[in-house]
Formats: C-alpha cells, sequence, structure tokens
C-alpha cells in the first residue's frame, strides 16, 4: 500500500496541481482585483523551495524502495534537479507574466491554470521511470498546451492549435506503439526491468529469436515519437507555425521548459532501461536525427526574416546537437571516456538559462518596434542599449563562442562525441555552429551596426529586466567559472549511474 | 618580478576596456577617454617591455607562470588556467604590448561611439596577450575564439567601404580556423589525457608526452586538421581570401592589430603545436610533408607578390604583401628536422624573428596609411602624388617601412628573411627549390614598394583630376604624438635590424627548445 509519507515526496507537483485550482477559485472570487500571474509564480516559488530544501536533504520523507510506489516514480537527485531547473524557468516566465502576456489574451486565469497544470506534468515527466506513467504525464503536458495555444483571439490559434493537437497525438500513439511492443518483448513497463544492465538480450524477453531487430524498432518509435517533444526529426514541422503563431510566453514556455523536460524522460529512458549492447544499436540512428536536425534547423535559420521563426529554426538545431550528447550517453568503459550524460546535463541546464534570456530579450524588444520583423530591429541597440546587449550576450552563447556557458556546454557535447568514437559527428556539430554563426551574428549586426530609420515606442519592463540580467551574468559566470555548476550536475548524476 | 604580472598583462587591459565601456555616466571619463586608453595601453607597454628584459635566458623554459588549477575539475575533462611564457612567446607579448599603443595613438582622431572603441579595443589587446601566453590548449582556444567579437564590431561599426561584408567574412573564416583547433584539441586531449601542452616541473604537471594522439584517428590527420586552422589565421594562400577585405575596410589602429599581432596567431600556433607538440608525438610526420609545406610557402609568397604589385588601394595592397610576407613564416617552418643535422635552428629562428619583425614593418605601414588618409581621404593610388612635398616626415618613415618589408640590410626585415633562405636552402631538394622560388618574393617586394611610394608619394603633385586637387595645399605633416607612434616602431625596425640579438637571443632560447623535446 501506498501510505501518506510516500506521496508527500511528491509534494513540489502537488503544490503545483493545487495551485491550478486555487488560480480559478481566486480569480472567481476575486475577480481583477488580483493577478493570476503573482498567484502563479507563488505557487512556483513554494514549490521550488520544498524541491530545494528536498534536494540538500533539509526536509526527508520517507522512502521505501521497495513499494510499489517507487517502482514508477524515483524521486532521486537527478530528477530533483531538473525539477529545479525547470521550476527556476517556469518562476521566471510567470514572474515576467504580467509584463508580458499579450493583450488578446482575456482568459489569464484560465491561462495560468492550464500552465500550472502542465508544469505539473512536466515534473512528473522527470521523475517517472515507468513507460505508462511516463506517458500519462507527457499528456498531462501537451494537452493544456493546446489550450493555452488556443486561448489567443486571433483568426489563427485555432489553426496553430489544431496542428499542435494533431502531431501531438500522432506522436502520443507512436511512443504507445512503441511502448506496448516493448512489454510485448519484456512483460514489464518498468524502465530497470526492460533489459535488466549487465543481462543479455535473452533476460526476461518473451521471443528470444526475433528480440533484437524489434527491440530497436520499439525502441526508435519511442524516440521519434518523444522528438516531438524535443524538437527534433522527425516531428519538428510544427515547430515554425507555433511558435509565429502562438502568443509570446507559450513559446517561451515550449521552447525552453517542456523542451528540457523532454530531454530528461528521454535520458532516463535510455540510460535506465536499455543496456549497452542495444544501446549500440541505435546510436546511428540518433546520430542521424541529429544530423538532420542540426542541419535542417541551421539552414532554414539563415533565410528566416522573422525573429520568432529564426529561434524556431535555431532550437530545432539546437535539439540537434544535444542529441549529439545523447548519442554518446553510453559509453564503453574501455576507452578513456568521457560520458555523454555529464555534457548533456550540463548543456541542457546551460541551453535553457541561454534560451530563456535570447527569448525574454526578444520579445521585450520586440515590444519597442512592435514587430518580429529583423529589420524593424535596425539601430534598436543604440535605443535601448542594456536590453539590446543582454540580448547579444545570449545569442553569442547560443552561437557558443568562449567565455560564455554556450561554448563550455558545446565543448562537453562534441569532447563526448570524439571520446566515444562519433569523431564524424562532432565535426559535423561544429560545421553546423559555423553556419549558425551569420544568422546569430545578423542579429547581432542588425541591432548595433545598423542605422535606425523609425522611433520607437516607450515601455518599461521592469521585471525582465531584472530576471535578464540574472540569466545573462550567470552566462557569463558560468562561462568562465564553469566548475560551479559542473559540481552540482556530477553529483546529482551520481545517483543514477 | 612578482608572481602574477602576466596575468595582470592579460586581463588589465579587458578590465580597463569595460570600465571604459561602463562608466557612461561620468563626464570626467567621458571627456577623457582617449588619454585614459593612452595611460592604459602606456601601462601595458611598460609592463611588457619589463616583463621581457626579466625573462632569464640563462635558465630558459617557462616564467611568469600563474596557474589555478580547477578550471574545468571533471575528472576525464580536465582543464586548468595555465599561462606563461618562454622564448618563442615573451617577444610576442612585447609585440602585442607595443603595437597596441600605437594602435590607441592611431585612433585618436576617432569621435563616433568612442567609448565602445577604445572598450573593444584593449579588450581586444588583452585577449591577443592570452592567445600568445596559454599554456593549456583549452584556454588557448577560449582566447583565440574570444578575439573575434571585439574585431567584428570593430570593422563592423567603424569600418569604412563594405565593412559589414568584411566584418561577417573574417568572422566566418576566423570561427572555421578555430573549429579545426577545437576538434583537434579535443582529439588531442582524448588520446592523452591533458590539455596541458608541456611538462612544468616546478608544478609538478606533466603536458603531452611522447605518446601518440592515434587512439582515434590518425596522427597525420590531427596534424592537417591544425595546419588547415592556422593556415586560415596566417592566412597562406589559397585561404587567405579574408584578409584584404577585412584589412581594407578596418579602421587603422584595427588595421594594425590584424596586421601585426592577429596575424601572428596563426603563425605562433605552427610552431607552438604542429611543430613543437607534434615533434614531440611523431617527427616523421612533419618531416614527410615538410617538402610540400615549402612548396606551399613558395607558393603563396609569389601569389601574393604579384597580386600586390597590381593593386591601387594602399591599405590593400600592404594587406596583400601580408600574404606573401606569411609565405615565408611557411617556408621557414618547412625547414625543420629534427633527425637531420642540416635541419638546424636558422629557419625556424628566421621564421619566429620574422613573426616579430612583420608585426612591427607592417603596423608601421598601415599607421602611416592611416596618417594619409586622415589628410588626403583617399587611398586610391592613381589619385595620389607628390605627397612627400607636404608630408615630408610620414613620407620618410613610410620609405623606412617599405625598404625594412623589402628586406633592405640594416632594417629588421633582411635578418629574418636571410635566416629563413639559409635554413631552407641547405636541405637542398624541394626545399632548395621552393627558396629559389620564394628569393623572386623579395623582387617583387622591391618592385610594388618602391613602385608604390614613387606614384603615391613622390613626384611633383597631385595628378590632373584627382579629387585631392582641392585639399593639395591645405596637406599638413603629422603632429607631434603621431611621432612618437611613428619613432617608436620604426626604433624598433632599426635596432632590431643592426642589433638582432635583442629579439634574437630569447627566440634562439625558445627555438633551442623546440629541438631538445
Amino acid at each position: 500500500m501506498i501510505n501518506l509519507n510516500e506521496i508527500l515526496n511528491l509534494a513540489p507537483e502537488i503544490i503545483i496541481g493545487t495551485f491550478a485550482f486555487v488560480i480559478i477559485i481566486i480569480d472567481l472570487i476575486l475577480g481583477k482585483k488580483i493577478r493570476s500571474s503573482d498567484i502563479a509564480s507563488l505557487g512556483i516559488a513554494a514549490s521550488l523551495i520544498i524541491t530545494i530544501l528536498m534536494y540538500s536533504n533539509i526536509i526527508k520523507f520517507e522512502d521505501n524502495l521497495n513499494s510499489s510506489f517507487y517502482s514508477v516514480i524515483s524521486i532521486d537527485k537527478y530528477s530533483m534537479l531538473f525539477k529545479i531547473v525547470i521550476l527556476m524557468l517556469s518562476l521566471s516566465i510567470a514572474t515576467v507574466g504580467k509584463e508580458l502576456l499579450s493583450r488578446t489574451i482575456k482568459l489569464r486565469s484560465e491561462f495560468w491554470a492550464l500552465f500550472m497544470i502542465s508544469l505539473s506534468g512536466m515534473m512528473m515527466l522527470t521523475s517517472s521511470s515507468e513507460m505508462i506513467t511516463a506517458w500519462v504525464a507527457l499528456e498531462l503536458t501537451s494537452l493544456p498546451l493546446i489550450g493555452m495555444l488556443s486561448l489567443n483571439k486571433k483568426s489563427h490559434s485555432l489553426e496553430i492549435s489544431f496542428k499542435y493537437l494533431i502531431l501531438s497525438a500522432t506522436s502520443s500513439a507512436v511512443i504507445l506503439m512503441g511502448i506496448s511492443q516493448l512489454y510485448g518483448l519484456s512483460g514489464s513497463t518498468l524502465f530497470s526491468e526492460i533489459i535488466p544492465l549487465n543481462s543479455g538480450l535473452n533476460g526476461r524477453f518473451l521471443f528470444e529469436d526475433s528480440s533484437q531487430l524489434l527491440l530497436i524498432f520499439s525502441i526508435i518509435l519511442i524516440i521519434s515519437g518523444f522528438s516531438f517533444k524535443i524538437a527534433s526529426f522527425p516531428f519538428f514541422t510544427w515547430v515554425p507555425d507555433v511558435y509565429q503563431g502562438s502568443p509570446s510566453l507559450v513559446t517561451l514556455y515550449l521552447s525552453v521548459v517542456s523542451k528540457i523536460s523532454g530531454f530528461a524522460i528521454l535520458i532516463r529512458f535510455l540510460f535506465e532501461s536499455v543496456n549497452i549492447d542495444v544501446f549500440s544499436n541505435i546510436t546511428l540512428f540518433i546520430a542521424l536525427i541529429s544530423c538532420i536536425s542540426m542541419f535542417y534547423g541551421n539552414i532554414m535559420a539563415i533565410r528566416q526574416n522573422n525573429l520568432k521563426r529564426l529561434f524556431a529554426y535555431s532550437t530545432i538545431a539546437h535539439a540537434g546537437y544535444i542529441l549529439i550528447g545523447i548519442a554518446s550517453l553510453q559509453i564503453d568503459v574501455s576507452i578513456r571516456g568521457f560520458s555523454g550524460i555529464n555534457s548533456t546535463f550540463f548543456y541542457l541546464i546551460s541551453y535553457g538559462i541561454t534560451n530563456l534570456t535570447a527569448f525574454l530579450s526578444m520579445i521585450s524588444l520586440s515590444r519597442y518596434v512592435n514587430s518580429y520583423e529583423i529589420d524593424n530591429f535596425k539601430g534598436l541597440g543604440n535605443f535601448q542599449k542594456y536590453q539590446s546587449i543582454i540580448f547579444s550576450i545570449s545569442l553569442i552563447s547560443l552561437l557558443g563562442i568562449p567565455a560564455t556557458v554556450g561554448f563550455m556546454g558545446k565543448a562537453f557535447i562534441f569532447s563526448g562525441a570524439i571520446s566515444n568514437n562519433y569523431f564524424w559527428l562532432a565535426l559535423f556539430g561544429i560545421l553546423n555552429s559555423l553556419i549558425s554563426a551569420y544568422y546569430y551574428m545578423r542579429i547581432v549586426k542588425v541591432l548595433f551596426v545598423d542605422k535606425s530609420e523609425r522611433n520607437f515606442l516607450e515601455i518599461n519592463f521592469p521585471r525582465l529586466k531584472i530576471i535578464t540580467s540574472i540569466g545573462a551574468a550567470l552566462i557569463i559566470i558560468l562561462g568562465l567559472a564553469p566548475f560551479v555548476l559542473l559540481s552540482i550536475v556530477e553529483s546529482a548524476l551520481n545517483t543514477i549511474l | 618580478m612578482p608572481g602574477g604580472i602576466l596575468s595582470f598583462l592579460i586581463f588589465f587591459p579587458i578590465i580597463a576596456g569595460l570600465f571604459i565601456g561602463v562608466a557612461s555616466s561620468n563626464n570626467f571619463i567621458k571627456k577623457n577617454i582617449k588619454i585614459l586608453a593612452l595611460t592604459f595601453t602606456f601601462i601595458e607597454m611598460a609592463l611588457s617591455i619589463l616583463l621581457y628584459f626579466n625573462y632569464d635566458k640563462d635558465n630558459g623554459g617557462f616564467q611568469f607562470i600563474d596557474y589555478f588549477d580547477s578550471w574545468i575539475p571533471f575528472e576525464s575533462f580536465r582543464a586548468q588556467y595555465l599561462v606563461g611564457v618562454d622564448g618563442l612567446s615573451a617577444p610576442l607579448v612585447l609585440l602585442t604590448g607595443i603595437l597596441g599603443f600605437c594602435a590607441i595613438i592611431a585612433s585618436l582622431k576617432i569621435n563616433f561611439r568612442e567609448r565602445e572603441y577604445f572598450m573593444w579595443l584593449l579588450i581586444l589587446q588583452g585577449v591577443v596577450t592570452g592567445v600568445f601566453s596559454s599554456l593549456d590548449m583549452l584556454l588557448l582556444f577560449v582566447f583565440w575564439e574570444a578575439e573575434l567579437i571585439p574585431m567584428y564590431f570593430l570593422i563592423s561599426i567603424w569600418g569604412s567601404g563594405k565593412a559589414q561584408y568584411s566584418a561577417m567574412k573574417f568572422l566566418i573564416f576566423t570561427l572555421t580556423s578555430g573549429a579545426f583547433l577545437l576538434i583537434g584539441i579535443l582529439s588531442i586531449y582524448f588520446a592523452t589525457g591533458t590539455f596541458v601542452m608541456y611538462d612544468i616541473n616546478e608544478l609538478n604537471l606533466s603536458g603531452i608526452s611522447g605518446s601518440s594522439f592515434e587512439i582515434l584517428i590518425p596522427s597525420i590527420v590531427i596534424f592537417l586538421i591544425f595546419f588547415v586552422g592556422f593556415a586560415i589565421k596566417l592566412p597562406l594562400f589559397p585561404l587567405h581570401s579574408w584578409l584584404p577585405d577585412a584589412h581594407t575596410d578596418a579602421p587603422t589602429a584595427v588595421s594594425i592589430m590584424l596586421a601585426g599581432v592577429l596575424l601572428k596567431m596563426g603563425g605562433y600556433g605552427l610552431l607552438r603545436i604542429n611543430v613543437d607538440i607534434f615533434n614531440v608525438v611523431d617527427p616523421s610526420i612533419l618531416i614527410n610533408l615538410s617538402p610540400y609545406i615549402a612548396l606551399l610557402g613558395a607558393v603563396s609568397v609569389i601569389y601574393g607578390a604579384v597580386l600586390t604589385i597590381r593593386q591601387t588601394d594602399l591599405k590593400r595592397l600592404i594587406a596583400f604583401s601580408s600574404v606573401s610576407h606569411m609565405g615565408y613564416i611557411i617556408l621557414g617552418i618547412s625547414s625543420f628536422n629534427a633527425f637531420s643535422s642540416l635541419g638546424s635552428t636558422e629557419g625556424l629562428g628566421g621564421t619566429a624573428l620574422q613573426l616579430f619583425t612583420h608585426g612591427t614593418i607592417t603596423g608601421l605601414a598601415f599607421y602611416l596609411v592611416g596618417l594619409t588618409y586622415e589628410r588626403t581621404h583617399t587611398r586610391n593610388i592613381p589619385h595620389l602624388g607628390g605627397l612627400a612635398i607636404k608630408m615630408p616626415l610620414i613620407t620618410t618613415f613610410f620609405i623606412i617601412a617599405g625598404f625594412a618589408s623589402l628586406g633592405l640590410p640594416g632594417l629588421s626585415g633582411f635578418v629574418a628573411e636571410l635566416m629563413i633562405f639559409v635554413g631552407t636552402f641547405k636541405l637542398g631538394g624541394l626545399w632548395a627549390i621552393s627558396t629559389l622560388i620564394s628569393v623572386f618574393g623579395v623582387v617583387l617586394a622591391a618592385g610594388y614598394t618602391l613602385w608604390m611610394i614613387q606614384r603615391a608619394y613622390l613626384g611633383s603633385g597631385v595628378p590632373e583630376g584627382s579629387p585631392v586637387i582641392k585639399e593639395y595645399d591645405n596637406l599638413t605633416d603629422m603632429n607631434k604624438i603621431e611621432l612618437a607612434g611613428a619613432l617608436i616602431l620604426t626604433l624598433t625596425i632599426i635596432v632590431v635590424g643592426v642589433y638582432p640579438s635583442i629579439v634574437t637571443d630569447l627566440f634562439s632560447v625558445g627555438i633551442g627548445e623546440i629541438f631538445l623535446r
């Protein structure tokens, strides 16, 4: 039986879920007197504090590792670190919500309630260690997003949310297909029991002869399904349209938080359920989708004139870089090793910080010109110097030039690939970084080099300024002194290694 | 000298630059930016001269080492902050200090967004010093790439002509070179397990050792990866096409820095990694490839020189002459042969000296072109003429720079080129043929230099129909502070030409260590 103490381990998720309803109820009672985004930030902050306390072992709930509860949910440092990252990013989003939520959204409390539900799903996703739980959590993240996309009272918002709905359903179906095949092969849905590490393929398999091919096929199905969440090949066609058409905050949420949670579950699945013999058979597939994502994203981004669309393609490219790390996730210990899991973890966190800073700066700058067309940003750097400098720092970090955290992340990712004999993959990744230099630096050029041709609006974003300043400071500090973050990452990874 | 001096040399300009950039509200700073920048770079130059003369030649090895071990403390990915200079890098740090000061003098006429301008220029100087003094390969790469951002802004905002096109071209080429370096550095790291380039006995650090790099890919491939990476920066034919554009469109001070020290990063990297480190691992790689490298150098020399002759833009002309002069460096490197008794130190010593002298000579030439352009507002040679009458001092200095560039005995260019020719010619075979070809580069250099000086500065006056004709009567010569900049560089050229040991003593310590390793 599950007792109360075990449930309390899910306190962060429960708080987030509860606040979803609190927001709606308060809105019913008090109406417009209080801002829903502030209540949401309050809930996220509470959840964040509890998670940090749990992470540092100050609060400790009973953990009976043999109970049925712990086999489907793992509350380890790995998941808690991901939760902390996700909650911090969401907290930033909710904090600036007051300033950025577009005027076309009338149902604000509903928007934030859906946001919280989706967030709780993402937190579940990071700690689920069973396939059905993971799938349910995945649906819990996607369905509210469809609602959030359609709350925008613009003509094309229904089209966007419908597009998201169809592709989300398709990818879920693909994942389910993979899950049921794995269940058919192994008789279990627990990550740890599908292919026990240190055992051959025969483990608990029902079909001993044909299992290898079918096994690989089902794992590939699951990876493909998750590619919808992480915006990589093959389910990436929704990204540009949805990014461009949706409210800025939803774009931000999709690009920053949703992606990280998708990678969190993918890493755990590949690490816990797939042993090294099988993994070495699917690395080529992962390398392939990584190459296609990088190349497609970077090539398409060059041609874009709309900043949101450009960033959509840039996220696809970055999903490709992270997949390089995933391809070298499990290593042959005999090679002088640098496991991809360290690098992937580091890259995900650094990418989260960088992307959040870049997106927030982009959204705020776009308000001064009331447009996302790059040409309208000409000369904005002299008008909004501070925000433009922060935007440029984050762009340089996305490009991966030293002294920023983006460079460290990329260096680690490529190191992982090279030390795992994926020399060509690292080379391809580096060449792709070169391509990305063109479009990132083009934005910097437009901001600072070009002369302005128009008048800019006068708006003030005090909260956003603080958050992006913290982000930019982190980019530089972690870029110069990565050991601060590295020690945290290593200690968190020890729990699943 | 106290410890930390080298770190100070690296980070002082960066912090000073950021200080100038950030302190925007202060009126005193706003009014005195140029004086501040001059002071900062003067301190930097004085310190680099002190450092240079305090280097202990008798002990050799790496000195002024600063070390911080847990920069990246991953068990399987360990990099450290480790800087120090040896006989090879100390003169280049000195060069950076001198040219940084001259670059500030050359930009005293800048009036447009000056705070940012001096910020980027100072940061650039610190970062380049970092490249020359890093002993950890990852740290070297960090500085190598970080140099890009200041350069991009300096060219694209304060440049002329197609500045944005040139800046983007520079960015893409340098990033490509960086990409090659990163791949090479990581490959070496995973084969040897360390980023530290050399054994540092005082700190019990063991560097890249005599084991093979051949765990994942053949050593020769890694060698070629590094070679291409550095050759782009050098630049070597056929990877040179970014250089003329970047030079032509960059502001004067940036041209000085670009030709004076940034190109030297490529040559320095070749000596440090392709020659020195690969010699420790497998000397046969360089020895087998060196005849072809020599030929490539010779082609670069002649190709660059021939293109130089037909240039009509003063800056573009000097830029192409740089391509030609950098060819000598490749030629000199090819003379390295650890096995043969013939493969002596002259070739490499000449290469190192060429790095230094070309920095001062071309720095002076760009400085003077900048002064000329400020006055005439054109660099188009057919529109110029008779400038010597109005600006005798500029012309005199230009003639000195030109003579030094074509290798007149008594000036520093002669010593370097002679050493390279001696070093390569005696190896015979393809080396000798390449040397014979390259010697014609000197003849061509005499042609383009003298012809350019004759057309632009000598003669009786500006030709008919030139836009300069209206201003001709009002042209002025250099003022006192500009004279100071020119004098510093000219003195360096003459002193090194007359008494080369002042630089070669240190270089031969550094080069000698390459042979011993």
